[in-house]
């Protein structure tokens, strides 16, 4: 846990960072939780002349440390701090960034959200137990694991295509994922093909496939399934879909060839 | 030789009599895992599998004498999990579950420093040694005794390069998969140092992804220490910047964290560095020769 300060405010700090990094002081916490203020004192007295504004920005700073503890935040960020007309020291500008993670002990911060500035789709997905980030493409993609989805994602993009978005069904086999996932991919009318990629480990590849089935009973999927499934219960799903009339690859490569060239 | 753990280890799971707890402590003992006992406080005296339950990790320690333990508690609880570990020095904590705060993380790593205590993860499927003993949950069918180390921060990406490496004859002396938080218990250099002295692995497939510094380290640290060849994949080179990939450390915040970034430092180092994880076993076998 670092505090970051530097008494070029009102610029973005990365900035400060690449052109002149000797006017960033860096101040680690070592486990604490509040501020040392004896080790601190220097700190402040290179921010600040005036002993009265040194006082001025601990005092400020300690009840930005609770906020960071309390909320559990990623990064409060004071920036910048003014000195006001009466010489006092004000927080004139602040971005706060809350740990997804933490969220959960924290229903007060999640009322707050403002619906303006969040994407439906993404938070929906969220609340569906889905990971779901929009990009401009038109390759549809569901995957099982964070990695294994951006994996798929540069795989379209390195084969010729363009990944719609980043789509993480989670380990769970729930057939009710697959349904969710592609209901909110398709909302995008941009999409040409969906490439469903599944490695199941804990996931069985056959509850992927009933729940693909199960989907296409419900509701209309107006572009093709490229279907991928390897891994445990790979040969009932291919079994299951085969009956449907439709293929599976076993190949990450080939399926994605094949997703790619749906859209050409 | 493996790193880690071996047909020796003796692991408790704590959340044993949960859902993922139980189908997990189950697919443990089915490869041979050598699973002696579980922790549910309250749940003392049962048995999951025929595996002996306890009501606390001290019990479970002086009953069983296990030296390993892996967590499938729900994020909230997970912290406390790993404390009671690291409080009765229990030497290696796995620690499966997603979700766990960030700050909570910030006290574990507190309580794990000045001790030789080993956490891997959390938000992680564990490790593997094939052959003799897995603890986590990746699918042991699909691994094979042999000399390639991999070390990975995904679970179901690790499984493709894994599945790739088998497919072609290229056995794995141990996987590690080190989770996908932005604060894990054990990072890529750690496994590398590992790997490198151990007299059974050969080469080094590493598995990374954007957000963070652990790869530009891991390629410090390649440069200066490491000889056996590494091969390297990174995902999310098409990831958007500010935006969080699924896992919690998977996010670009600055220029050197995207995937082109740590993947020009690593072939700096000497890495060999490929587009697709099919790619790997023909580039293994090219710098093993």
């Amino acid at each position: 846990m670092v505090i970051i300060a530097s008494a070029d405010g009102g610029v973005e700090i990365e900035e400060t960072a690449k052109t002149h990094p000797d006017r960033i002081i860096k101040f680690y916490m070592q486990g604490a939780k509040t501020l040392d203020e004896a080790r601190w004192a220097p700190v402040a007295a290179q921010l600040f002349s005036d002993t009265r504004l040194q006082k001025s920005c601990t005092s400020i700073l300690q009840k930005l440390l609770k906020l960071f503890f309390e909320k559990d935040c990623s990064l409060a960020e004071i920036n910048p701090f003014v000195i006001n007309g009466e010489g006092n020291l004000i927080a004139a500008d602040a971005k706060v960034i809350f740990d997804d993670n933490g969220l959960d002990r924290h229903p007060e911060l999640v009322a707050l959200r403002d619906m303006k500035y969040e994407d439906a789709d993404e938070l929906e997905a969220k609340e569906k137990g889905l990971s779901f980030v929009k990009l401009e493409g038109n390759v549809g993609c569901i995957v099982n694991g964070a990695g294994l989805a951006m994996g798929t994602m540069d795989a379209v993009n390195l084969l010729g295509g363009r990944p719609a978005n980043f789509l993480d069904v989670g380990g769970s086999s729930n057939p009710e994922k697959v349904l969710n996932a592609l209901k909110i991919i398709l909302r995008n009318k941009d999409i040409k093909v969906i490439l469903i990629n599944i490695f199941g480990g804990i996931t069985r590849c056959d509850d992927i496939a009933n729940g693909i089935l199960t989907a296409l009973k419900q509701i209309n999927i107006p572009v093709p399934l490229v279907i991928r499934l390897t891994g445990t219960n790979e040969k009932e799903a291919k079994a299951l879909l085969t009956q449907a009339g439709m293929t599976t690859f076993t190949s990450m490569r080939q399926a994605v060839t094949e997703a790619v060239k749906v859209t050409k | 030789m493996s790193i880690l753990i071996d047909q020796n280890t003796k692991v408790i799971v704590q959340g044993i009599t949960g859902r993922d707890g139980s189908f997990h402590a189950k697919q443990m003992l089915e490869y041979g895992t050598k699973v002696v006992g579980g922790v549910t406080p309250g749940k003392g005296g049962q048995e999951v599998n025929g595996i002996p339950v306890f009501n606390s990790v001290k019990e479970a320690k002086d009953k069983t004498g296990c030296n390993a333990a892996v967590i499938y508690v729900p994020a909230k609880f997970a912290k406390d999990a790993m404390l009671e570990d690291i409080a009765n020095g229990i030497p290696l904590i796995i620690c499966i579950t997603e979700g766990v705060p960030v700050l909570d993380m910030v006290e574990v790593k507190k309580a794990l420093s000045n001790t030789q205590i080993r956490l891997i993860g959390p938000n992680c499927p564990g490790l593997i040694s094939p052959g003799k003993s897995k603890i986590g949950i990746m699918p042991g069918h699909i691994h094979k005794a042999g000399d390639i180390g991999v070390v990975s921060r995904s679970g179901t990406l690790t499984y493709e390069v894994v599945f790739n490496l088998t497919a072609n004859g290229m056995g794995q002396s141990s996987c590690v998969g080190l989770g996908g938080d932005p604060i894990i218990g054990t990072r890529f250099v750690d496994v590398l140092k590992m790997f490198q002295e151990d007299p059974d692995t050969k080469a080094i497939v590493m598995v990374g992804e954007i957000g963070g510094g652990d790869e530009q380290l891991a390629a410090e640290y390649i440069k200066n220490h490491v000889t056996k060849p590494v091969v390297s994949f990174i995902a999310g080179r098409t990831a958007p910047t500010g935006k969080r990939m699924g896992h919690a450390g998977a996010i670009i915040s600055s220029g050197d964290s995207t995937a082109e970034a740590k993947m020009q430092m690593l072939r700096d180092a000497g890495v060999t560095v490929i587009d697709f994880p099919d790619e790997i076993p023909q580039a293994l076998t090219a710098s093993l020769k």
